[in-house]
C-alpha cells in the first residue's frame, strides 16, 4: 500500500515537472487561445486529482 | 462501483495533463519560428520574432557608424512539411526604399533550420551630405512570403574627436 502512495508521488512529481518545464520552454510560443484552453485544463487537472485523493480518503 | 467512480477522476486528471502536452506541442512547439542575430560592435543581438508582445511589429538594433552590421535570418521549420518562401530585405527610411540588400527563395525542410545572411554598411545609406554628430534610423524590413518583419536600426553619430588647439604664435 505504501509503495503505491511512493508510485503515485512519482508520478505526480513527473507530471508537474514535465507540465513546469513545457510551461516555461513554450508558453511563450503559445496563442491566446491555447492558453486560456491550457489555464482551464490546469484547472481541471487540479480539481479532478483533488477530488480523486478526496475520494480516496487523503 | 465506488471504484470506477473514483478512477474516474483520475482519467478525467490524466485526460486534462494528456491534453495539456497536446495544446503545447501542437500549439506551443509546431509552426515556422523566425529568429534575427544581428552582429554589430562585437556585439550578438537575437530577436525572436514570434515571442514578441501582440500587437509588437517593430524590434530594434544599433550599428556604430563606420562599423559594419552582419545579419543572420534563421527560419526553424517545425511542421512535417517542408517550407519554401521567397525573401526579400530591403532598406527603408520615410516609407521610401533606400536600398534593396537581397531577394532568394529560403527551403526548410521539415524539422529543419535554414538561414540566410547580410551585411548592412551604414556607408551604403547614408546621405553624402549626413553631418557625422547626426544620428539615423533605417527601418530593415524583411518578407518572407506574405509575412513582414520591420526592424529599426540605428546608425550612431560619430564620436566626438575634439579638434586639436591652434599653434599659440
Amino acid at each position: 500500500m505504501k509503495l503505491e502512495y511512493v508510485l503515485f508521488g512519482f508520478g505526480i512529481l513527473f507530471c508537474l515537472a514535465g507540465v513546469g518545464y513545457l510551461a516555461a520552454e513554450y508558453v511563450k510560443n503559445l496563442s491566446e487561445v491555447g492558453k486560456l484552453i491550457s489555464l482551464l485544463l490546469t484547472v481541471a487537472m487540479f480539481a479532478f486529482l483533488s477530488k480523486y485523493f478526496e475520494d480516496i480518503g487523503w | 462501483m465506488a471504484t470506477r467512480h473514483r478512477n474516474l477522476f483520475l482519467y478525467l486528471t490524466l485526460l486534462c495533463f494528456f491534453g495539456l502536452i497536446t495544446i503545447f506541442i501542437v500549439d506551443g512547439y509546431m509552426g515556422i519560428y523566425d529568429t534575427l542575430y544581428i552582429t554589430a560592435g562585437e556585439r550578438e543581438q537575437k530577436i525572436e520574432f514570434e515571442t514578441g508582445e501582440p500587437g509588437e511589429r517593430f524590434w530594434s538594433a544599433g550599428v556604430n557608424r563606420g562599423e559594419k552590421a552582419f545579419f543572420r535570418y534563421e527560419v526553424d521549420n517545425r511542421q512535417f512539411s517542408s517550407h519554401t518562401a521567397q525573401v526579400e530585405v530591403s532598406v527603408w527610411r520615410m516609407q521610401e526604399k533606400v536600398l534593396d540588400i537581397l531577394s532568394q527563395p529560403l527551403a526548410a525542410d521539415s524539422f529543419a533550420k535554414a538561414q540566410l545572411e547580410w551585411v548592412i554598411d551604414p556607408s551604403q545609406l547614408l546621405p553624402g551630405d549626413a553631418p557625422p554628430e547626426q544620428g539615423y534610423e533605417y527601418t530593415v524590413k524583411i518578407k518572407r512570403g506574405e509575412l513582414e518583419r520591420n526592424v529599426i536600426l540605428f546608425i550612431s553619430p560619430a564620436p566626438y574627436v575634439p579638434k586639436p588647439p591652434l599653434p599659440v604664435r
